[in-house]
């Protein structure tokens, strides 16, 4: 493994920028095209694979009146043929959802995400598995 | 962005997941034999010097369940072809059931109430790239701008 090409790195960087801007907008479709067609997300409590499961991402965040995904730490590293990469990216993922007595509420959940990136046929680096942990909540 | 550019932007997320990851490999890779990193919290000054030091800052950091690194604004300047200088703002999350600088005590379980010591931390970093062209950190030093305790659930 190592450091990426300087292109590499902004393309990957601007993959898990577009993937955090999608969930926030709820754009499936933007959402979608983060991933390899047969790509994988692990949250821990389970798995959805393809993209028509996939779409469940969305409808997870979906009850949430506003979303904020932001991107902190991260480092991508490039396979041997560079076909893959992979890479690790912290974010601090904010909520806001209504309580019963219709006051709003902030949720924060400190998230790492393990992902292994594949580039396609068009040469763009898609999302082959994300891994995510959410580490702590307040 | 040129490649200095990326690989010197790069040594400060290389460093918090190299910390966070516990992985001493990685973490010295990234400096030479005789780097440094220099910790300021209040008047408490600690050095972590060449490799030994930095097995010392891993095992400071161990004693927490979990800590994230979060590297946020950052900027290097190259000084010459050789040499670089790094401002990197970073929020230290240490999460665990005990203080900063405290004993170390029992992990925490599944859903339980933690405390998250979050330093609110500026990096001052000198880079310095090596005879085989790579760039490391010759030089960090670590200042506490703010500090809070903020009481989260681990999962």
């Amino acid at each position: 493994m190592s450091a990426p090409s300087p292109a590499d790195q902004l393309a990957l960087d601007a993959l898990v920028s577009a993937y955090a801007l999608a969930v926030d907008a709820l754009d499936e479709a933007a959402l979608l095209d983060c991933f390899e067609p047969g790509a994988e997300l692990d949250f821990g409590g389970g798995a959805w694979r393809g993209r028509e499961q996939l779409r469940g991402i969305v409808a997870a965040v979906a009850d949430a009146e506003r979303r904020f995904h932001q991107l902190g730490t991260r480092l991508f590293e490039a396979g041997a043929d560079g076909a893959e990469a992979t890479g690790v990216v912290y974010c601090t993922a904010l909520a806001v959802r209504r309580d019963d007595d219709g006051r709003p509420r902030l949720q924060r959940f400190a998230v790492r995400y393990d992902d292994v990136y594949a580039r396609g046929a068009d040469s763009r680096f898609r999302i082959r598995r994300r891994a995510l942990t959410t580490l702590w909540s307040e | 962005m040129t490649r200095d550019q990326t690989e010197l932007l790069r040594l400060a997320h290389a460093y918090a997941v190299a910390v966070d990851r516990r992985d001493l490999g990685a973490l010295r890779a990234l400096f030479p034999p005789d780097g440094a990193v220099t910790s300021r919290i209040g008047d408490r000054v600690e050095r972590y010097a060449g490799h030994g030091g930095l097995a010392d800052l891993l095992a400071a950091v161990a004693r927490f369940d979990v800590t994230v690194h979060d590297v946020g604004t950052q900027r290097v300047t190259l000084v010459d072809a050789d040499r670089a200088h790094g401002e990197v703002l970073c929020a230290a999350h240490h999460v665990g059931r005990r203080a900063v600088g405290g004993a170390a005590g029992s992990g925490a379980a599944a859903g339980d109430r933690a405390t998250d010591e979050v330093l609110h931390l500026r990096y001052d970093d000198d880079y310095r790239r090596g005879g085989d062209g790579r760039w490391r950190i010759a030089a960090r030093e670590l200042r506490v701008v703010a500090h809070e305790r903020r009481e989260v659930t681990v999962a």
